[in-house]
């Protein structure tokens, strides 16, 4: 029988569909409209996914990369420090002895434990578990420790001075650890148990708690090492081609080494023909060397033994031939000292002698270039750099003879990721390396002046504990210090939106180019990202194509020693170039590791083979990467970290048939081994045994292995992006058997496994225009759910709850490995696409105001508000020195209370009665707008000594108020102490919101909208049934969009409604198909379109169209009006410019921008221009000499007029924007007379022509005219300077004479006041 | 009008250049030797144009001025050992 499985989920079992069969028997006919398409023989491919998410989780790649990191890295770095030699520097002074011994100091080990909290006073150190880290602001990290070893050698024998080196464990930082790696406390804890201190039970960690703020770090993709990119030249430029290798050595911390080899293009300077002229860019030496010289510097005098490094067949005369330029260009340069000369001149020092110069030419040919070949000395290190150089030259000439292409800068082979363990891997080295620095500079010291070493001493911890948390903390990655810019935006706090957003966060991944770049290459989709990266989830605008997001099953390596790659080619019979005659390197198979090129095979295919056998039995590690390159003749194996790869099926071939290499045997062991299976394990049986109880551990360690099992089975590999284009890999099972192809190598697991997190949320992703996928991917982001289970415990700033969220009823394959059902993000509401009344225009959304009274999106927000006190401990107890200050032993300084009035300032018009005495508010109650919740005061310094005044306050009140726009009700209160041990508070608000006109929505296809109107039950149309629509969204937003996943889904899911079950939304499943959901929906009693006859509510009477009706999941997104609403007649000012406010928080202005002044202006209309930019901003009068021009002094109250400057008593009064005076008094202080002539007064222009201007006067309108009539009047008399004032009601008087006393370059009357009206 | 975006300064690392102007081995002036090539002659001539010591020697085409500024060093420096101890031009560098 044919079933429906094909878009029920599947994920409970056959069982569950069994019965949905069973139920409704009219559906089987429906079931046999199309083939079942896993065959006899196939099974549930989900099996082995769920087998993969079930061990890795969805952040394996963090977690991985810092577990690498703290068990190998941290011990390498620190165990490979090389030995501290400490001399005593000889002394001429007599008084002062020299240090009788040297020492040599090293460090043997390093220890780090479970995270710890080392309270304020370093009384106590106790363990502590991320819950508390977030509540408290703790930073989540463990104390590492190391053995300092040290020996004394005496200076004159030169013997030792112990007869054993001595050591002493000590303290080198504090390291903050991953929530949930290996080192985390969270680690192999049950469910139950993690739920029970505090944590969610769905967080996969992935994380750090910085300051109590969850921190990720952001992978950071970058172009990989140690790989020859060949490019063309852009013309015009000198060279016409450019071979590239930038090389770092592993596990150091040399910094990069870059070696060019460059092509010259042909061209002719004066009479010499220069062309085709291969020169390499050695670092540090300043001009391109010949190729030829260069190898004769390494000691290649034999053109011909150069040659056979280069050109590997002697036959191939067009390459000897693009080489000859090369050749002769080096021709004077015979002797290989000459070489070195020649090199070692164009270093950095041209003064050196020649025995300098081809000293420091040799060390750059050992050290600088292709350091990851060998940086020692010896011969055979020396060939292989040879060869190596030799290939880059080939390289480069295959390209230029248009034999090879140009290396694709984005194949995302030649990319690496960087993640969290190698991110801190590399700040780690450099703060330990400063460390050490410290402690050698600190050791010297005490060794030339003769005082005891203390080892243990010289190392300061703080050095990394609080490097790494400043990096974290705010994303600056590098040392605060350090020079040289540093990469911004690494770390980000957790995004906590909702639990998918988490996720994504958590997966995501930063190309550091410049966003304003404009090359497209590195933004768009390259084929490569198949299955790596979500083809849709990336943000729109500036950083599009620049921040990608891990596929479902994309996997980062986290990179092994090449040690048993090597020793497995050896026993294969790798040629190594001791051994290898040149000529063999045109017949055999050059093999890279890394990179470096190791030797010669001859038989390719059996290496190839050898090595992936190897790698699927266990021999190397799985993520081991093999590619045979058979046009070049070339195998590649590769064991770095930060490749991408993904698990795929193996495909064996017997007798002409292509199958999975996945046998019966193992899935049916898989099969037993799925948690649904094993039902209740976790839980022990009351009279179990010990044996029983191992028994049932084993199981579950099985069951949690089922992955590793599939890959010990070789059912599975991981394959890498560069292995991935050696493969031929089938997309379904299906095409194995129809044979297709016939030379398979592997099988997709699912298809659908190509999107990401957000993506996969999509029902029908298949069927949308493909940007629509993007925007839900944004959006999807945004859209409240439960974000985490322990949200009742947390304590974020802002946090968003759905409070009666739905899992939805068509979901995807996918949701179930992102508990998407256990942690859902919507609801499913029934919607109508109708017009309706019209008020669902332009991406609007009618709503059922019936629907919302019964709960329908209602939500929850959460805002945490936080203080502490901050009192700092004096350092003198006698007080003397600090005579204001109250020390520790009197008053304290900082303090939670209810602040009373009497004695403390600052309080102003706030509302502090709902605080308690201990100055923290009640759980329960409901605050407003502007309330106090946090009722904190500071003692103000005691000023009596100085003024002989007693203080009229004795205290001001630091308080923290609710944001004016948020009421709410206090939720829960916390008091604890902070990192130093500060008593510290949290309060939560909560504040429900219904839905209302405003509020953003939108379905998962990236059809977004805002309510429009809500109309009740009986006003919303309705079917024969008595269906009412809780959403009606408008017909017009879909044609053009084609978001035809929107639609499918709302038929499925009206067939779901009637089934009970959910429905398949999961992409790219081949047997689904829109038909057969428009068949059960007839034999449901249904139209086969969906659509409805419906009746207006208003009238009772039929519509006069049919209305396509049905359920879709809707998301309420975090935007809502009440946050966003905004209007201000009057206000706040700002206290430098007078001029308004801005942002809604500070209950601003709403700007009268730019374009806004052009329109005005544009129209002519000045009054109103003068209205909106004066006399509603910063109206001011100020009095200005009409002989000079600059502003004068003047005091109304006492009626004096009169011009510091010039003496005048001529004074006008004007009327200008404060900001303009504010620039006249700045100007003023920067030595610039800004000289305002009244045109009303007597003798302006003969004024202005004695400066040397002439002004041409044109005639006044006529109402300006009156108004210069007016000022001439009030000026003339100049003692009725007020009398203007009447004509701008509102505007600011000087409060005193000192206001347009311009002695006050800038302005300093800030007595607090804002000037709430005018 | 709206504040002016301040851009901000790009630091343009400078790539170094191989020098064409050296310091005199003998009056120690810096930058005041210059090199005039004879290419057909296959000669190169550098002079300091304080104290106005030169030097000549034959190129190659190949050479650079700090060729011959390296050139002269040496020559100067075989000089100078020859005075100290009499024993002629500077060993052989080792060979490898």
């Amino acid at each position: 029988m044919a079933t429906e499985d094909d878009f029920y989920m599947g994920d409970d079992g056959a069982a569950g569909m069994g019965d949905v069969a069973g139920e409704d028997a009219a559906m089987d006919d429906g079931g046999a409209l199309y083939d079942d398409d896993q065959g006899d023989e196939g099974f549930d491919h989900w099996m082995v996914i769920k087998a993969y998410f079930d061990e890795k989780g969805l952040v394996r790649q963090q977690l991985d990369s810092f577990n690498r990191f703290i068990s190998n890295s941290v011990v390498d770095m620190v165990t490979n420090t090389p030995k501290m030699s400490l001399r005593p520097k000889r002394t001429y002074l007599p008084s002062v002895t020299v240090f009788p011994n040297r020492y040599e100091v090293w460090f043997a080990d390093v220890q780090i434990g479970r995270p710890v909290n080392m309270e304020a006073d370093e009384s106590t150190s106790r363990e502590i578990f991320p819950a508390e880290a977030r509540h408290r602001n703790l930073t989540y990290q463990s104390s590492m420790f190391t053995h300092v070893v040290w020996r004394g050698y005496n200076n004159a024998t030169d013997e030792p001075v112990t007869p054993a080196p001595e050591q002493e464990r000590c303290w080198i930082g504090n390291i903050p650890i991953m929530v949930q790696s290996h080192f985390c406390r969270l680690r192999g804890l049950s469910d139950r148990a993690k739920t029970e201190l505090g944590e969610c039970k769905f967080d996969q960690g992935g994380y750090f708690v910085v300051n109590g703020s969850e921190k990720v770090i952001i992978a950071q993709e970058r172009q990989a090492y140690n790989r020859v990119y060949c490019f063309e030249m852009r013309q015009p430029s000198k060279l016409s081609w450019r071979a590239e290798i930038r090389s770092q050595t592993e596990n150091s911390s040399r910094p990069l080494s870059a070696l060019n080899v460059v092509m010259y293009r042909k061209s002719e300077r004066g009479d010499v023909q220069t062309g085709n002229n291969i020169r390499v860019r050695l670092q540090s030496i300043r001009q391109d060397i010949p190729v030829v010289t260069v190898f004769m510097a390494m000691g290649y005098v034999n053109a011909r033994n150069t040659l056979s490094h280069i050109v590997y067949d002697p036959e191939d005369t067009e390459m000897l031939e693009l080489l000859r330029p090369s050749l002769e260009e080096a021709a004077p340069i015979k002797r290989v000292e000459d070489a070195r000369n020649h090199i070692g001149a164009r270093g950095e020092e041209p003064e050196a002698s020649r025995e300098e110069r081809e000293r420091y030419a040799a060390e750059v040919l050992q050290k600088n270039m292709l350091p990851h070949v060998g940086t020692t000395s010896d011969v055979a290190t020396r060939s292989r750099k040879a060869y190596f150089l030799g290939y880059v030259v080939h390289r480069l000439m295959l390209c230029a003879l248009g034999r090879g292409s140009q290396s694709d800068r984005d194949h995302f082979a030649n990319k690496r990721l960087d993640m969290a363990g190698n991110l801190i891997g590399g700040l780690f080295r450099q703060l330990f390396y400063r460390l050490t620095t410290d402690m050698r500079s600190y050791l010297q010291k005490c060794m030339d002046r003769g005082k005891d070493l203390n080892f243990v001493g010289a190392i300061k911890h703080k050095m990394v504990t609080t490097g790494l948390g400043y990096s974290l903390a705010t994303g600056n990655w590098g040392m605060r210090e350090s020079a040289a810019a540093p990469k911004t935006g690494v770390s980000q706090v957790l995004n906590r939106l909702t639990y998918a957003s988490t996720l994504s966060n958590l997966r995501r991944l930063n190309t550091p180019l410049g966003k304003e770049g404009k090359a497209a290459g590195p933004r768009q989709l390259h084929n490569t990202h198949w299955g790596m990266m979500c083809p849709c989830e990336t943000p729109e605008g500036s950083a599009v194509g620049l921040v990608k997001n891990l596929s479902l099953m994309a996997y980062v390596t986290v990179g092994s020693s090449a040690e048993p790659v090597l020793t497995v080619l050896n026993e294969l019979g790798l040629h190594h170039f001791g051994v290898v005659d040149p000529s063999m390197v045109a017949t055999g198979t050059k093999v890279f590791v890394n990179g470096t090129w190791v030797g010669l095979v001859s038989d390719p295919q059996q290496v190839v083979t050898a090595v992936r056998q190897q790698r699927r039995r266990g021999g190397l590690d799985s993520e081991v990467s093999v590619v045979r390159e058979i046009p070049s003749q070339e195998i590649h194996i590769n064991t770095d970290a930060g490749r991408v790869s993904r698990p795929l099926y193996i495909v064996v071939k017997e007798d002409d048939q292509q199958r999975l290499q996945l046998s019966a045997d193992t899935i049916h062991s898989l099969d037993l081994l799925t948690s649904t299976a094993l039902g209740s394990l976790d839980e022990a049986e009351e009279d179990e045994t010990e044996e029983e109880r191992l028994e049932r551990e084993e199981i579950i360690a099985q069951s949690k292995s089922r992955y590793t099992l599939l890959m010990q089975e070789g059912a599975l590999e991981l394959i890498d992006t560069e292995e991935e284009e050696g493969c031929m890999i089938a997309m379904t099972e299906r095409d194995l058997e129809e044979g297709i192809c016939s030379s398979y190598t592997h099988c997709e697991i699912h298809p659908s496994m190509i999107l990401g997190i957000c993506a996969s949320i999509i029902p029908f992703p298949d069927h949308n225009q493909s940007p629509r996928n993007t925007y839900q991917s944004a959006m999807g982001k945004q859209a409240m759910g439960v974000y985490a289970s322990n949200f009742t415990a947390r304590m974020d700033t802002m946090a968003h709850v759905l409070y009666y969220p739905q899992k939805p009823l068509v979901a995807t394959h996918a949701m179930e490995y992102m508990h998407f059902r256990e942690l859902p993000a919507g609801i499913n509401s029934i919607v109508a696409i109708s017009t309706f009344t019209g008020y669902n225009q332009e991406d609007s959304l009618i709503m059922n105001q019936s629907s919302i009274d019964r709960g329908f999106f209602r939500s929850i927000f959460y805002r945490t508000y936080s203080a502490a006190e901050k009192n700092v401990p004096l350092p003198s107890a006698d007080g003397s020195a600090l005579l204001t200050m109250p020390g520790p032993t009197q008053k304290q300084w900082d303090q939670f209370e209810k602040p009373n009035p009497a004695i403390t300032a600052g309080m102003g018009n706030s509302d502090f009665s709902k605080l308690d005495e201990d100055g923290l508010v009640e759980p329960g109650t409901a605050v407003f707008g502007g309330d106090i919740i946090i009722g904190k005061t500071v003692t103000v310094p005691d000023t009596s000594a100085i003024t002989g005044q007693p203080p009229r306050y004795s205290k001001r009140s630091t308080s923290i108020k609710a944001r004016v726009t948020e009421a709410g009700v206090v939720d829960r209160v916390l008091l604890s102490s902070d990192r130093d041990g500060q008593r510290f508070t949290k309060v939560r608000v909560r504040n429900i919101r219904y839905p209302q006109i405003g509020d953003k929505f939108a379905s998962r296809h990236g059809q977004k909208g805002t309510v429009g109107m809500t109309f009740r039950m009986e006003d919303m149309p309705f079917t024969r049934e008595g269906i009412v629509p809780d959403i009606i969204m408008n017909p017009h937003a879909v044609p053009s969009r084609m978001t035809v996943g929107h639609l499918i889904e709302c038929l499925l899911g009206k067939v779901m409604t009637h089934h009970g079950t959910e429905g398949d939304g999961t992409p790219f499943i081949e047997s689904f198909n829109v038909e057969t959901v428009s068949g059960y929906l007839q034999q449901i009693g249904y139209q086969r379109s969906g659509n409805e006859v419906m009746y207006n509510g208003h009238t009772g009477r039929q519509m006069e169209s049919q209305i396509f009706l049905g359920p879709v999941y809707y998301q309420r997104l975090k935007h809502m009006v009440d946050d966003k609403v905004h209007a201000r007649s009057r206000g706040p000012m700002q206290l430098l410019t007078r001029q308004p406010m801005e942002g809604r928080g500070k209950d601003g202005g709403l700007r009268f921008g730019e374009m806004e002044r052009d329109c005005i202006i544009s129209h002519g209309t000045a009054a109103l221009l003068q209205e909106r930019m004066f006399l509603n901003s910063d109206p001011y009068r100020i009095h200005v000499c009409e002989r000079c021009g600059l502003m004068a002094h003047v005091n109304l109250k006492t009626n004096s007029f009169g011009c510091r400057a010039c003496g005048d008593g001529r004074i006008a009064q004007v009327y200008m924007p404060y900001a303009a005076k504010l620039l006249f008094q700045e100007l003023t202080a920067m030595m610039i007379a800004p000289r305002m002539f009244v045109s009303s007064a007597p003798g302006v222009d003969d004024q202005l022509e004695e400066l040397g201007l002439h002004v041409e006067r044109l005639p006044l309108p006529p109402a300006a005219a009156d108004a210069a009539a007016a000022a001439a009047g009030s000026s003339s008399s100049s003692a009725a300077a007020t009398s203007g004032g009447a004509e701008f009601a509102g505007i600011a008087e000087p409060d005193t004479d000192t206001d347009t006393d311009f002695g006050h370059a800038t302005d300093t009357d800030t007595d607090a006041e804002s000037h709430t009206d005018g | 009008m709206g504040k002016r975006k301040s851009k901000a300064r790009v630091i343009t690392v400078k790539k170094p250049v191989l020098a064409k102007k050296f310091k005199c081995p003998f009056c120690c002036t810096p930058d005041s030797c210059e090199v005039a090539f004879q290419k057909l002659d296959g000669m190169a001539r550098i002079e300091c144009r304080v104290c106005a010591e030169k030097f000549e020697c034959t190129v190659t085409s190949l050479a650079e001025p700090v060729d011959v500024y390296a050139s002269w060093i040496d020559a100067c420096e075989a000089t100078a050992k020859e005075g100290a101890d009499g024993s002629g031009a500077a060993g052989m560098l080792d060979d490898l």
